[in-house]
């Protein structure tokens, strides 16, 4: 629909479309027929943010989680959440060395460029906890000492709804750290078929090969920085998550961390696009999935069975987009 | 201050602005220094015993007491012993003030002259309306309540005034009761503490911005203005904000149009005082001697004064124009005559039509109707300073002596007797004196003519614009028959009260005495009347004639004893008047200045016409609607193509990138389409091709100017296309144009919705704008209150 030129677009650009096709691809060797969820996981990637996947167990969400890891060449650790788990054993643990005579910090799986947390409304939300300060500070501190951790780092966390069995709900401020939430879906039944044969034969996950490096990543991650945000978008974005605080149908709006992830995961997809420039439409197409895990509904919405989705959704559609500019 | 202090002075000054209406009431602005001051009398008081914590109920009682205070001591001062105490004396002159005020009341019409007792009444009277305004705003903490003693100030005018107050008065009082419910406002949301501020940037500077008070606000200013241009705007529409004379409205009694006006005989007695000679019109006839011209009856009496009831006729079927019923059962000798009035610029300016006697029918607008019972012609909406001209088509009676004198009061019909032959409450003497009057005059008649004779053919009656003076407490009729000096005034009261004393049914008409008769430069002649004209007659019912005039002044300006009541009438049948005896000659009165040039024409139009045929209706009002509203109508027509196409014009003439999405979103609206504020150019375009099957070419124009639009909006400035989209836009306008049906074509061809919608908006921001301004202003002058409210 737009006529790209190699002036307005950058070479940037053009690197950041081609490796990530190459994930794309990649993933979507093991994920069959759910490319909008890939493409959201790669927004959320490029917005140096954390992906939480949701949905009943079965449907591919730790696949997903694992082949992203698997397409990137850079330090990947699993953590797989249980009753059990204990923070220390996701941030680590100083040790005492008989030898030196030191406590010596042994790092948890959190020091690594890609986290995946399986099934993290199984722990405790004390354990869930742990994350808080890795994900929105991208540091750890442990008994008063503060480790950094490595760019890029992203934690892509899978959880089953909440009202199965031997759940805990996230806490708000742990939710409100997931820059988007996506659910997988049924497959369509063509790619449960595919699915069938591909995985009948040897372990396809195992096969895939890294398409990209962590300097690859921070490069691109660069690129999808410099994307263009004209006032309007800026607006439109505060706009909408003002919008969901003034929402009769919620108690609870999005954070103005929502407005911020919102407008980066907006450049990312943009930039997936292959433009330099945010659309309102970026915006409105990852407002469902930014915003709505973080939005608390009043008790009357709950009875309408009306979903943070959906009222968010409604919201996109009414809220008239803002001209700032006199431009002509 | 406390808030109550602040609420006392918003009150004190509310009034001030409300008493603004008065000042047409009165000539010049001497009245205007004592009611101020009982207004800060009330305001001072109100201050002290707040300040002080006097309990409530006594609050408005001791504002009474210093009202009063105030009041003797400005009017009565000197009376009084030492100044202060009250003596004997102070009741005497208090009441001499009050007969005064009165007796100014009933003899002047507005501009009063200021005089000590109306001076009284008006201070008296606005202290009043000060101390109820505070009693309810500040007392009984009721502010919006307070706007109706507010209105008592405003709606005395207009009840007295014939042209109503006017827009501004009305303006200031509000502007008063305003700023009185601005300060309770901001006392009710005090109460709830201050309200935070917002910070935003694009939140204007200083003020109350809380959009609740910017609505308020705006709602104020809105309201008023619509109250004052609406009915300025509304053709038809009596543009006076409230009721004028009482009249106008009417809607409460069965549509029936009512008037109740002030008293005619006081704007007599103000024309007879009033030395000059003022024209008021001048009228043509083919009556070789013209009678009276009248313009209302009295019917009621009280106090010594003749007074009307209230004028009543059905809006739909007594209009003047359709035709006058005549009555049944009058015989006698008829005489058809044409009166052509054309009036002095604003000379006259009352709500009854001076006509002939009988008129048949009047060629003014509809506001103009017939009340059979008084015979008058009204209009309860508009006055004769409205008028420019009309004409008259009237049967005149020709009263037979023979007749009269045979005619039987014994069985005088129920809608005459039930009001004019009404039993009056008079002073002994006037009974006594009629009977001896008219002692041993066997008819009727005879003793109506016997009782003109007394006032008219007697030297000890004097006709003196100087009345008789009545002591306080006297009947001025009394008076009048005791130092016998009087004008037609005095001479019209008595004889008409003597008519009901004597038992004959009986009334006072209004109106002028037949004029000069003058000749204008091409020879043709034709009558004036002035100010010194203005005339008061008596008169009679008698089955079988119905009403006949009489006339007991002696010597009023062209006034003339009727040929039927004197014994030698038989000689004259188509006379109805001799020249009287005793009045001597009258001088007739010079030309009062040269006739304007476009009266002359007016006059000589309808006299080479035959006399019978009315003339157009000459109301300045409707002649000027016939001719502006085909203009409007073309106007209105023409305007939005014109808008359009100056639109697209300069659209194009300074093209940017976004010229192309504005054009095709005018282009769209105009065939019907909706645009959804939340669809971005992409989305719109996309949503718009959907729904609408345009060709390959026109698909491709949206697309090019949709992307056009989405850069200028959303891209960085480097990046921008410099692309020529006219072509494109008229494209997709063709397109578009050649799905929508025909109707929707012409629509968008002759009133096209984009540019209605822009007109609209842009009229909107100019008004909001206005509105901002106007909050601004009221923000600034009230911030210094409200942030006192506020700590």
């Amino acid at each position: 629909m737009v006529r790209r030129t190699r002036a307005e677009s950058g070479a940037g650009l053009d690197d950041l479309l081609e490796s990530t096709g190459l994930i794309r691809d990649n993933v979507e060797r093991v994920i069959e027929g759910k490319p909008e969820v890939v493409r959201l996981s790669l927004v959320v990637l490029l917005a140096e943010g954390h992906l939480l996947i949701e949905d009943v167990p079965g449907v591919g969400k730790t696949m997903l989680a694992k082949a992203l890891a698997r397409s990137l060449d850079c330090s990947v650790k699993r953590i797989q959440f249980t009753p059990d788990l204990l923070p220390s054993d996701v941030t680590g643990v100083s040790v005492y060395d008989l030898q030196t005579r030191e406590f010596e910090f042994k790092p948890g799986p959190v020091f690594a460029n890609l986290v995946v947390g399986d099934e993290i409304n199984r722990a405790s939300p004390k354990t869930q906890s742990a994350l808080l300060e890795a994900m929105e500070e991208r540091q750890v501190t442990v008994d008063g000492t503060t480790y950094e951790l490595e760019a890029p780092f992203m934690v892509i966390a899978t959880q089953n709804p909440i009202e199965m069995e031997g759940t805990y709900p996230l806490p708000e401020a742990q939710r409100d750290r997931f820059t988007a939430r996506v659910s997988m879906g049924y497959p369509s039944p063509e790619a449960e078929i595919d699915m069938l044969d591909t995985h009948g034969g040897p372990a396809a996950l195992d096969e895939l090969e890294p398409v990209a490096d962590a300097l690859t990543v921070r490069k691109l991650i660069d690129v999808v920085r410099a994307v263009h945000v004209s006032d309007e978008v800026k607006r439109y974005v505060v706009d909408l998550v003002t919008a969901t605080r003034q929402a009769p149908e919620l108690r609870l709006g999005a954070s103005p961390r929502a407005s911020l992830q919102l407008l980066r995961a907006s450049r990312a997809a943009a930039a997936l696009d292959g433009r330099d420039y945010v659309l309102p439409d970026d915006v409105q197409g990852l407002a469902a999935a930014v915003l709505s895990h973080r939005l608390l509904p009043t008790a009357e919405a709950q009875v309408a069975r009306r979903t943070t989705e959906s009222v968010v959704e409604d919201l996109v559609a009414r809220l008239p987009l803002p001209t700032v500019s006199k431009r002509r | 201050m406390s808030v109550k202090e602040q609420l006392t002075l918003a009150a004190g000054f509310a009034v001030a602005l409300a008493m603004s209406a008065l000042f047409p009431i009165y000539q010049g602005s001497g009245w205007l220094t004592d009611s101020f001051g009982a207004i800060l009398v009330v305001v001072v008081t109100g201050l002290l015993t707040r300040r002080f914590g006097v309990p409530r109920p006594l609050q408005p009682l001791l504002a009474v007491l210093a009202l009063s205070a105030y009041l003797l001591v400005v009017f009565v001062g000197d009376t009084m012993s030492a100044g202060i105490v009250p003596t004997a004396a102070t009741g005497d002159a208090l009441q001499a003030l009050w007969h005064q005020a009165q007796n100014n009341i009933q003899h002047y019409g507005p501009p009063v002259p200021v005089t000590r007792g109306l001076l009284l009444l008006t201070a008296a009277g606005v202290g009043a309306v000060a101390v109820v305004v505070d009693l309810v705003a500040v007392v009984l903490d009721r502010a919006a309540v307070a706007g109706l003693p507010l209105l008592v100030l405003l709606a005395v005018p207009s009840a007295v005034l014939p042209g109503g107050i006017g827009g501004l008065p009305f303006v200031l009082g509000a502007i008063g009761w305003l700023g009185l419910l601005l300060v309770e406002g901001s006392e009710r949301v005090g109460r709830w503490g201050t309200p935070m501020r917002s910070g935003l940037p694009g939140t204007r500077p200083g003020g109350d911005d809380s959009s609740l008070g910017r609505v308020g606000r705006r709602i104020g200013v809105a309201a008023v203005g619509a109250a004052v241009l609406i009915p300025w705007l509304t053709p038809g529409l009596d543009h006076r904000l409230i009721g004028g004379s009482g009249g106008g409205g009417g809607g409460g009694n069965g549509g029936a149009v009512k008037t109740q006006t002030y008293n005619p005989i006081t704007r007599l007695a103000g024309y007879l005082d009033n030395k000059q000679r003022v024209p008021l019109f001048d009228y043509l006839t083919n009556d070789p001697q013209p009678d009276y011209v009248r313009m209302t009856t009295l019917d009621l009496y009280a106090d010594g004064t003749w007074q009307a009831s209230e004028l009543q006729a059905d809006p739909k079927k007594a209009r003047v124009r359709n035709g006058i019923a005549q009555p049944n059962g009058e015989n006698g000798t008829h005489q058809d005559l044409t009166m052509k009035v054309v009036l002095r610029d604003h000379a006259l300016d009352v709500r009854w039509l001076p006509v002939p006697f009988g008129p048949r029918k009047v060629d003014v607008d509809v506001a103009w109707l017939w009340e059979k019972r008084s015979q008058t012609v009204f209009s309860a909406s508009e006055s004769t300073k409205d008028l420019q001209s009309y004409t008259v088509e009237a049967t005149r009676a020709a009263p037979s002596r023979d007749a009269l004198l045979a005619a039987n009061l014994d069985n005088v019909p129920d809608d005459i007797r039930s009001v004019y032959e009404r039993p009056l409450t008079v002073d002994p003497t006037v009974t006594t004196l009629t009977d001896q009057i008219v002692k041993g005059k066997t008819t009727e008649y005879e003793q109506a003519v016997a009782i003109q004779d007394y006032f008219a053919r007697n030297p000890q009656f004097v006709y003196d614009l100087q009345a008789s003076r009545a002591a306080p407490g006297q009947d001025p009729l009394v008076a009048f028959l005791q130092g016998k000096h009087g004008f037609c005034e005095q001479f019209a009261t008595a004889m008409g009260v003597m008519l009901r004393v004597a038992g004959i049914p009986s009334r006072v008409a209004v109106g002028f005495t037949a004029g000069a008769k003058l000749t204008a430069k091409d020879g043709s002649s034709y009558y004036e009347v002035t100010t010194q004209e203005a005339h008061a007659w008596p008169e009679a019912w008698f089955p079988g004639t119905g009403w006949v005039r009489f006339e007991p002044t002696p010597g009023a300006s062209g006034a003339s004893i009727p040929a039927y009541t004197s014994a030698r009438a038989g000689q004259t049948p188509n006379g109805p008047t001799t020249p009287d005896p005793t009045q001597g000659a009258t001088p007739v009165p010079k030309p009062s200045g040269t006739l304007s040039a476009g009266i002359l024409k007016q006059l000589n139009e309808d006299n080479r016409a035959t006399p019978a045929t009315t003339t157009a209706s000459s109301r300045t009002g409707t002649r000027s609607l016939w001719l502006v509203a085909p203009i409007l109508a073309a106007v209105l027509l023409v305007l939005p193509v014109a808008l359009t196409f100056l639109r697209r014009r300069f659209r194009w003439a300074d093209a940017g990138p976004l010229t192309g999405w504005a054009q095709l979103t005018d282009d769209a609206t105009d065939v019907g389409w909706t645009w959804q504020g939340a669809d971005s150019p992409r989305a719109a375009a996309r949503r718009l091709a959907v729904a609408v099957t345009l060709p390959e070419a026109a698909q491709q124009a949206l697309t090019r100017i949709a992307a056009a639009a989405e850069r200028a909006r959303y891209a960085p400035p480097e990046s921008q296309l410099r692309e020529d989209l006219q072509h494109d836009a008229a494209v997709v306008r063709a397109a578009l144009q050649a799905q929508a049906p025909r109707l929707v074509r012409l629509r968008a061809a002759l009133f096209a919705p984009s540019t209605l919608r822009w007109a609209g908006s842009s009229l909107g921001e100019r008004l909001g704008r206005i509105m901002d301004a106007v909050d601004d202003t009221i923000s600034a002058v009230t911030r210094p209150v409200r942030r006192r409210a506020a700590r």
